[in-house]
């Protein structure tokens, strides 16, 4: 991982000619710094954890550092090269277990690219790729669920109309590789190996308060798991979704979301059909305190019956949704302090399966350029 | 030269080319007397001297709005010097002229309004017009049967298109500081020490509302500092959830977490609306112009009193 992470800086500094140094600039620059108390609990076993244990209950006590930045690296009145990289590792103390005691540390980071072309009186173009990476150490056993570690290559084209007549269109495609690298221990990990390309169109309308409708088709292609149809072996997903979104941007920021999914395959068992909502708030408090809310909740409904309870939370739960909850103030005039509380919860039709976490952290976000 | 007809076909390819469309079909419906077979190149033409005619109508409107203002402020300021004389009679005269020049000064206004309601919109019409000219030009552009040609319809298109962000940048700034101006309050050696007793009264509530105008807009730079703070609060909140994957869910692909589309993203080329950090630092650049204007007025009404306390002596 962290020789990956070497490998994106190289990356980073290529791709910022020397004739160009002058005009780079930092558009944002944070440094994080957080800790978490987190009470997991569940029955849910996932497929990728090798480790079983007993237990339904856990707690972690959990510290995090990272970095984030945006780099502008060239921009003109109609074309602009943008870098952004994101970074950090969380080290947590885990306790609650029959085996014994954990101590996973989790390495992130991700990095991007974006070239945007004004297309003179039409709108405006846009080319990006990203990395990202991940890895695990001293990953622990259900109900504690840490993503396993992968690294991904995406890259994407987009397109922006101005308004015309009132209306703005948008369409996006995109091409993204995930690769889980199993190791020997832990095979059934190359499950999730994937490759997906899809594209989506929307339209969005309204000022101040704008609505976005959007439509998008999705092909994954998942080379290590099986279709059980000797024909077309291996597994094949297409999904369809649909959506709308409002938002209100101003001194109270709210963003209305909803969207339904029809997920088909050539193998029975992930076909399924989904409707997400989703919510984003942002209020001002008293003596110049902030709360914002974050929400996803998902409904989900399998075509097929299947006797198969060992899900990926995140991955593939019938039903899994997110909920969070920040009230933030200024420290200072460049450092934000934060407190957050985060619940999710994941679950399943077969035997009541379920997985939930909920935690509360403290988080201060430090701007060392004010910007 | 492509008629209308031909690129009524082309229009029709596109939603947005549709809607030129409409908006040079609703054009040739109210003016009969263009005929049907008006191009768009005319109509650029056309609405460009209709910009211009709204532009000099607004520039004689402000005109005349600051000549019967001058005229009541003056008015204004010979009620306050009668009443400092104490004199009834000036008074009386002085509220009547007051009274008198508050109706062109009412009418002047209500006409200023007027004709800056009428340039925004004839400025939208050639903004609407050059649109369906520019798509017109590309697709020229694309069947010219020469590099010379096409050379030549660059050129045009470069300058339309230059001309419609001009149009665009002009509508847009909705941000808009008024331009900080010294009274035209000078010295006289025929000033009678009421005169420059009256003089120096009207630099001091000059002072007085660039004062009340400072404390406005550090206000405002107050408002958006905390507004500029929350939003970057929850652009900390989705950075910090979604790096270590602790947002993710089924089904939801693509970008849930309000990731910017092209057409919503800030910093789209050619596009990019004015941020909050520019508005910020613009009303800062704009609160230090009225401190150092405010400045200047205390100085010179200082002056004026100082030549009072001189006259006296």
């Amino acid at each position: 991982m962290r020789r990956y992470l070497g490998v994106l800086a190289a990356l980073a500094s290529l791709a910022a000619p020397h004739s160009l140094l002058g005009q780079v600039r930092f558009q944002d620059l944070v440094f994080n710094l957080g800790g978490s108390v987190d009470g997991y609990s569940g029955n849910l076993s996932a497929v990728t954890v090798f480790i079983v244990d007993k237990t339904d209950h856990a707690t972690a006590v959990v510290g995090e550092v990272g970095v984030r930045g945006a780099l502008s690296l060239f921009a003109t009145p109609t074309r602009s090269v943008t870098f952004s990289f994101d970074g950090g590792v969380r080290q947590a103390a885990a306790v609650g277990f029959q085996l014994r005691d954990y101590a996973p540390r989790e390495w992130v980071g991700s990095t991007s690219a974006r070239i945007t072309q004004s297309l003179g009186t039409w709108g405006s173009l846009m080319v990006r790729g990203g990395l990202r990476g991940r890895s695990v150490e001293d990953r622990p056993p259900m109900p504690l669920f840490l993503q396993p570690g992968y690294t991904t290559r995406s890259g994407g084209l987009g397109l922006g109309t101005r308004p015309l007549g009132g209306l703005s269109f948008d369409a996006q495609a995109d091409l993204e590789a995930y690769d889980y690298s199993a190791p020997d221990y832990l095979p059934q990990l190359a499950l999730l190996d994937r490759s997906a390309r899809g594209f989506e169109v929307g339209v969005r309308w309204g000022g101040p308060s704008t609505i976005r409708f959007y439509g998008g088709l999705r092909w994954t292609d998942y080379n290590n798991q099986g279709s059980f149809d000797p024909t077309d072996p291996f597994r094949r997903d297409h999904t369809a979704r649909v959506g709308l979104e409002w938002t209100y941007p101003g001194d109270l920021f709210v963003q209305l979301g909803m969207d339904g999914t029809v997920n088909r395959s050539n193998s029975n068992r992930p076909e399924y059909d989904a409707v997400s909502v989703r919510a984003l708030l942002t209020a001002p408090l008293p003596r110049d305190f902030s709360l914002n809310v974050y929400s996803v909740f998902t409904f989900k409904s399998y075509v097929h019956d299947s006797g198969d309870a060992r899900l990926v939370p995140g991955e593939e739960a019938d039903n899994a949704s997110v909920a969070y909850l920040q009230i933030g103030h200024a420290l200072a005039s460049n450092l934000d302090g934060a407190i957050r509380f985060a619940w999710a919860r994941a679950e399943t039709d077969i035997g009541s399966a379920y997985y939930r976490r909920f935690g509360g952290s403290i988080q201060f976000n430090y701007r060392p350029l004010g910007n | 030269m492509t008629s209308l007809p031909r690129a009524r076909r082309r229009f029709a390819s596109c939603p947005g080319l549709v809607l030129g469309l409409l908006l040079g079909m609703g054009w040739l419906v109210g003016s009969p007397e263009h005929g049907a077979a008006q191009t768009a190149e005319q109509l650029v033409v056309q609405r460009r001297l209709e910009l211009q005619a709204a532009r000099d109508a607004f520039e004689a409107a402000r005109s005349a709005f600051n000549v019967v203002e001058r005229q009541f402020s003056s008015a204004l300021e010979e009620v306050t010097r009668a009443r400092r004389q104490g004199n009834k009679d000036d008074l009386e005269r002085a509220y009547a002229l007051a009274q008198d020049r508050s109706v062109p000064y009412r009418d002047r206004e209500r006409r200023l309004a007027e004709a800056g309601d009428a340039l925004v919109q004839a400025r939208q019409a050639l903004v609407d017009v050059l649109e369906i000219r520019l798509e017109q030009l590309v697709e020229e552009m694309d069947a010219a049967s020469s590099s010379q040609r096409r050379g030549q319809l660059d050129l045009i298109w470069r300058d339309l298109s230059t001309e419609l962000q001009q149009l665009e940048d002009e509508a847009g700034d909705t941000f808009r500081l008024d331009p900080v101006v010294l009274p035209e309050v000078a010295s006289d050696p025929r000033d009678t020490p009421d005169d420059i007793l009256a003089k120096a009264d009207l630099l001091e509530r000059q002072a007085a509302v660039a004062d009340t105008l400072i404390q406005e807009k550090e206000r405002e730079i107050q408002a958006l500092t905390s507004r500029l703070r929350r939003e970057r609060q929850r652009r900390d909140l989705l950075a910090g959830t979604d790096r270590f994957d602790d947002t993710r869910v089924p089904v939801v692909t693509g970008s849930p977490t309000g990731q910017p589309t092209p057409s919503s993203d800030s910093t789209v080329a050619g596009q990019r609306p004015i941020t909050l950090e520019e508005r910020i630092q613009m009303l800062r650049d704009y609160v230090e112009q009225l401190e150092s204007y405010r400045d200047q007025l205390v100085i010179r009404a200082q002056v004026f009193r100082q030549r009072i306390r001189s006259v006296a002596t």
